[in-house]
């Protein structure tokens, strides 16, 4: 990996997103290094990350993406039993959108649930690697957030095909885990003191999901226009020296 | 010819001396007849107290048929689900302390009443608690909304578990609680311990009598029978003292009368009512054959030791498997199994598909 590039992105397939929107001026500054093509410095199996590899790296600042894609585990396909979960406003969500029958699960229960899950997937890692880049500003970026059509998902399963006889989530549901998961990731960045950078303005519509500009040719990802906008906030927060 | 005294050939339970626990408390057995029997295909509903919660445990371990109604979404692991006091009872209505709480909440959950109480506001976050039973989440719900939605959902499994079960155990507890004096609402604890507001204009303490006691009672019963007309009933009264007493005495005193009040109410029942039996956990605990070993170093709190004595009882008189022991459980496909392997499958495609966008192309 090159050495001491002032910004350093380093997480998980996300950051795909953002090497192929990279410019080459971009790509002086700017060190994007992925989890998983990397075995040595993370190992998947254990969940563990080799701090000893990364011991050459001096960054300014560094823009983590740790996994980010459990809300989709969750609620890309439908569960086998369908669930709806309890919301402020509606009470549950997604509500009446179809005639299944839905085991309803209090979103505090979700909740619990998902930070244990996220804890030991993601957040463990987070005071690691505060520690080790000390000298750095740490950001988290936040995961891109749900395309919602049902539509796109079914043209595109990739991997998910065989699991689409299920149905995909209604879109609210999809967005609620995405919340849950979001606000469990604040939180966590805030326990490690990393800034936790949210979904970039404009990627979003009124509801709260991936604007169609920005879908990827596959269900949970954002494409190189997406990291378009990922990368401006990047500028925007590094811009005194990067 | 003619008994030299009444008592001649009666059964040795009745005579104190012949009582085999004076020798050796673990022996001691206060179980007379019983005019049914549980297998282990019956559906067994508990409510009531929080010692109902150690009669759920026990069926549930010795394979019996415990009919939860109201089960957590099988994508969340027994600890979730626990914290959330799903299987705690049948339903998540939490500890019924009082005979008053089982008749209300018969008539809520059938439409017939509808508390002027809806929820109670839980810390500053907007978060609310159910005023019914205001500790079965840990942190309350995040609205009233939600609350409304989850109580849905609750009352169905409710009327599900009244309509469905075969054996129905309702452990009495308490005759203390607390009201609301604009509709009578009963409240399992007072506002204020658990979320709400204490508000003397508009709870007030009531401590229930014995007709009230009795008359909620047979009330509760008559709604059940009317749903359920071949259910078995079974009444325990539960062991453990009070925690504390509104009533200006001491607790230990407030505990005896407390008891004594639903030790006659479940009497009553007896007579009232066929398949209707009282299953003496109470006495198994308190009685002096066990010199008080089975309550805990708080002298409230019921032993391991206890609830196994009296579960061994209830096993042996009632069921047809003294041991109480697990039987093999046929294998079957269970919802939590297929939901655990979606989440695997799930899991291992994001897994691949995240490995595969480093090498996409765009």
């Amino acid at each position: 990996m090159s050495a001491n590039k002032p910004v350093l992105v380093f997480g998980m397939s996300h950051v795909h997103a953002l090497d192929r929107a990279m410019t080459d001026a971009e790509r002086s500054v700017i060190e994007i290094i992925d989890f998983n093509t990397r075995p040595k410095l993370f190992n998947q199996q254990e969940n563990k990350i080799d701090f000893n590899l990364l011991g050459g790296l001096r960054p300014k600042a560094v823009f983590l993406s740790i996994r980010g894609n459990y809300h989709n585990v969750l609620g890309l396909i439908e569960s086998p039993i369908p669930m709806s979960i309890g919301d402020r406003d509606r009470g549950a969500v997604p509500g009446a959108v179809d005639s299944k029958t839905r085991h309803f699960v209090p979103q505090s229960l979700m909740r619990a649930y998902m930070a244990s899950i996220l804890e030991d997937q993601s957040f463990s890692h987070f005071g690691k690697l505060a520690a080790h880049f000390s000298e750095a500003q740490i950001f988290h970026l936040s995961p891109p957030p749900p395309c919602g059509d049902a539509a796109h998902v079914s043209a595109h399963p990739g991997i998910f095909r065989p699991r689409l006889h299920l149905g995909v989530s209604p879109p609210s549901l999809r967005r609620k885990f995405f919340d849950i998961q979001t606000d469990l990731y604040r939180e966590a960045c805030e326990r490690a003191n990393i800034t936790f950078v949210d979904v970039p303005k404009g990627a979003t519509g009124e509801d709260g999901l991936m604007k169609r500009d920005y879908w990827n040719n596959d269900p949970t990802h954002g494409n190189a226009a997406y990291g378009r906008l990922v990368l401006n906030q990047i500028n925007a927060l590094t811009g005194e020296f990067a | 010819m003619k008994k030299r005294s009444p008592y001649i050939g009666l059964p040795d339970r009745q005579f104190w001396k012949k009582e085999p626990g004076i020798v050796n408390g673990a022996l001691f057995d206060p179980v007379g007849p019983v005019p049914f029997s549980i297998s282990r295909t019956d559906k067994i509903v508990t409510a009531g107290s929080c010692f109902a919660q150690h009669v759920a445990r026990y069926l549930r371990e010795a394979g019996y048929n415990y009919l939860v109604t109201e089960k957590a979404h099988p994508v969340f692991e027994p600890d979730f689900a626990k914290a959330f006091h799903y299987g705690s009872f049948s339903a998540r209505y939490g500890n019924l302390y009082t005979a008053r709480q089982l008749r209300q909440l018969l008539e809520r959950s059938h439409g017939e009443f509808e508390p002027l109480a809806v929820s109670w506001p839980k810390g500053s976050s907007g978060a609310v608690v159910d005023p019914f039973r205001p500790q079965i989440q840990p942190d309350g719900f995040v609205s009233e909304a939600e609350l409304l939605e989850d109580r849905r959902h609750h009352f169905a499994a409710v009327r599900r578990a009244i309509a469905e079960m075969d054996v129905f155990v309702f452990t009495l507890g308490l005759t203390e609680g607390w009201a609301d004096r604009r509709d009578g609402a009963v409240f399992p604890i007072a506002p204020g311990v658990a979320g709400g507001v204490y508000d003397p204009d508009t709870v007030e303490f009531r401590n229930f009598s014995l007709g009230e006691t009795v008359e909620d009672l047979s009330f509760s019963l008559d709604s059940i029978r009317r749903i359920n007309p071949a259910v078995r009933i079974i009444l325990t009264v539960s062991p453990v003292p009070l925690n504390a007493t509104f009533e200006d005495r001491h607790v230990f005193v407030s505990t005896t009368w407390s008891k004594a009040v639903l030790r006659l109410a479940a009497e009553e029942m007896l007579g009232r009512y066929r398949d209707c039996l009282y299953f003496p956990s109470y006495e198994v605990i308190t009685a002096p054959h066990v010199r008080g070993a089975y309550f805990g170093p708080d002298c409230r709190e019921v032993s391991e030791e206890g609830v196994n004595h009296v579960m061994g009882l209830f096993f042996k008189h009632l069921t047809d498997d003294a041991s109480g022991k697990k039987s093999p459980v046929k294998a079957i496909d269970l919802p939590q199994d297929m939901v655990a392997r979606h989440l695997a499958e799930m899991s291992r495609a994001m897994d691949v598909l995240c490995d595969e966008e480093a090498i996409a192309n765009e």
